[in-house]
């Protein structure tokens, strides 16, 4: 599904020094795959997780996306791309304010061509398990619920891969590790996950770990035994989402 | 899909983000509000205005009218001060009347500002026009009581006079003034009717204290002239008016012997002319208060400009993200672009209706017709539109250069 060739993004100041972001990064993942890129602040993990998503172009390097090669392509062209097959969540949810939680999933929609947007939308948040509140504001939300919500909306254009950076920083541990959850069920249907982070027990949910400093790839290994989030939720006292 | 899909979908995102930010929205759409509303107001009783103004001229100067003065640059008889112009005939409107084609009747006038005017112990002062039989046509007005004189009565300078209601009432109370003797100045005069009223003229003047004498015996017996004042024609067909009034200009001018380059010494008066200054006394509503309305709109557009850019700044991460799903810089562009418009239209449209509400009232108090300018409903429209798009395109390309790298992490 994803593969990347020797990529460099290079940063250059009006007057400064060059940046090296990334340098000689070349790695591949599967479809299927449930993959976590950990770093520490600054290792570039988020240059290579844009440059990956396609919201940034490598200075060197081939990407070769599906078979093809999007490194050099025209913005407008990876516009499509991302619409139709890329969904993102973030840190800090960017959920439009105001606006119900099914305006809000419904959002990619409104720049593809496809019909039937509010059908679409609700079987989204269906999956997320967030029905009884498609009326519902960001602000009558919790963090947890909000980052689900999130993920209804990357999910609605039925994308290929869904790339996550760092889905649970502003969350705390119970509702990280549901959205984790969420993560590794959707993961458990097939879906390609990319989940970038610096905490390595989020990345331990993950099946395979690629660890980046310095703006390279310093490892690349197979998790032999992921850890389950719905273990560790039930583990946990108090309610829990419904059983992923 | 159709591409319009897109398009649309885009629009009804921008409606509802301007319902969401209601406190935003009002103050976006109130220059243009006051802007639409005032041009609406201003169109709307410039029209009424002319309107009324016009149809009061109309009865006695409608499309068909010309009036030829003697001296340049009077209009309708206006009582002036000084200059008796001596040189209009009678014998020149006679060659007129019969040289220049598509003339159908014509009537000429001499006029006594005031004279005094007594009958038994009543007397007043009040002014004495001379015509012809044909005045009843030309003037459109005839006599409620009594008849109009005629032919043989202006041939033999008859001493018979017309008086207006205002001249009966005050000389006569509740008698029959028919028949009865009058004096105008030191002569004699038998009333042989009362003047249909009229009322106040577009100059102010009380058309029913005038009285009517037969035009020969005001030159003759009264004034001892032999030139007249002024004389109205009535044309055949309007569109010809342009060709006659030439014709005339040219008799006039060879009779009179006027060189070339020597001014007129005579003026003509057409309905055309009578509109253009019409219109320039309505100037201010057709020029100076829509500019003032202009200014408005361009504060609004600065406003909302100002406002967009605040939004656009606050909006970043939000434009970050709808890049990241999917959307383009002109989608971007589109968007922006289009709240403002939708707002600007908004309110052009809430403008249009409250000044149409406004002009029913301002109808009514000034005694005016109720008239919609289509001009402004038109008008209206376009500059919301525009003022909409001036103003959002520069936020609008801010909004579009914005890449999510740069705002959502």
């Amino acid at each position: 599904m994803i593969q990347l060739q020797d990529i460099a993004k290079i940063y250059r100041a009006h007057d400064g020094p060059e940046v090296r972001a990334l340098s000689d990064v070349s790695l591949e993942i599967a479809e299927g795959e449930f993959v976590a890129i950990v770093g520490v602040s600054g290792s570039g993990k988020s240059t290579l997780m844009n440059i990956m998503g396609m919201l940034d172009q490598p200075t060197s390097g081939s990407y070769r996306f599906d078979g093809e090669e999007v490194a050099r392509l025209g913005i407008d062209k990876l516009a499509r791309i991302r619409n139709g097959k890329l969904g993102f969540v973030f840190q800090s949810f960017h959920l439009l304010p105001r606006t119900s939680a099914l305006e809000n999933v419904e959002l990619p929609l409104v720049y593809s061509d496809r019909s039937d947007v509010r059908g679409l939308a609700r079987r989204a948040l269906r999956a997320v398990d967030l029905e009884d509140r498609v009326s519902h504001h960001p602000g009558e939300m919790s963090g947890g619920q909000q980052q689900r919500v999130a993920i209804a909306r990357a999910l609605v254009n039925e994308p290929d891969v869904i790339f996550a950076d760092e889905p649970t920083g502003n969350l705390d541990t119970r509702s990280g590790l549901e959205v984790i959850g969420i993560f590794q069920q959707l993961n458990r249907q097939g879906k390609t996950i990319v989940l970038v982070t610096h905490d390595t027990l989020i990345a331990g949910h993950a099946g395979r770990i690629l660890r980046i400093a310095d703006g390279r790839i310093v490892a690349d290994e197979a998790v032999a035994q992921p850890k389950s989030a719905a273990e560790a939720l039930a583990g946990m006292p108090g309610e829990t989402a419904a059983a992923p | 899909m159709a591409p319009g899909g897109r398009l649309i979908r885009i629009l009804g995102s921008s409606a509802r983000i301007m319902r969401r930010h209601k406190l935003r929205t009002f103050f976006m759409m109130v220059g243009v509000v006051v802007g639409i509303t005032t041009l609406t107001l201003v169109f709307s009783i410039g029209k009424g205005t002319q309107q009324k103004v016009m149809g009061a001229i109309e009865k006695i100067f409608n499309a068909r009218s010309i009036m030829i003065s003697a001296g340049g640059g009077r209009m309708m008889g206006r009582p002036g001060a000084g200059e008796a112009v001596t040189t209009l005939t009678l014998e020149d409107l006679e060659t007129i009347f019969a040289d220049v084609a598509g003339i159908d009747v014509w009537d000429p006038m001499q006029m006594i500002p005031g004279r005094e005017v007594r009958y038994r112990e009543n007397s007043g002062s009040y002014r004495i026009l001379g015509h012809s039989p044909n005045a009843e046509r030309v003037w459109n007005r005839g006599v409620s009581r009594g008849r109009f004189f005629d032919e043989a009565q202006v041939e033999t300078s008859s001493r018979v006079a017309l008086i207006g209601e205002n001249v009966a009432l005050e000389l006569f109370g509740d008698a029959d003034p028919i028949n009865e003797q009058i004096r105008i100045g030191s002569v004699p005069f038998r009333v042989i009717g009362i003047l249909e009223v009229v009322g106040a003229d577009p100059h102010g003047m009380n058309r029913d204290s005038e009285i009517y004498i037969p035009y020969t015996t005001a030159m003759r017996r009264l004034m001892n002239v032999d030139y007249i004042m002024a004389a109205k024609l009535l044309v055949h067909d309007p569109d010809e008016m342009p060709g006659i009034v030439e014709r005339i200009t040219e008799i006039l001018r060879e009779r009179h012997r006027l060189a070339e380059g020597v001014p007129d010494d005579f003026s003509i008066l057409t309905p055309i002319k009578v509109q253009e200054m019409v219109a320039r006394a309505l100037r201010i509503f057709n020029v100076f208060l829509p500019i003032i309305a202009g200014i408005s709109l361009l504060v609004g557009g600065v406003v909302i400009a100002n406002l967009m850019l605040i939004s656009v700044g606050e909006r970043r991460s939000e434009i970050g993200l709808r890049k990241a799903v999917g959307a383009r810089s002109r989608d971007i562009l589109l968007q922006f672009l289009m709240e403002a418009t939708v707002i600007t239209l908004a309110g052009g449209l809430v403008g249009i209706v409250i000044g149409l509400v406004g002009v029913r009232a301002f109808a009514g108090m000034l005694n005016i017709p109720v008239a919609v300018s289509g001009k402004a409903l038109v008008l209206g429209i376009l500059f919301s539109t525009l003022v909409g798009l001036a103003a959002g395109v520069f936020p609008a390309r801010r909004a579009a250069a914005l890449e999510p790298v740069e705002t959502l992490q």
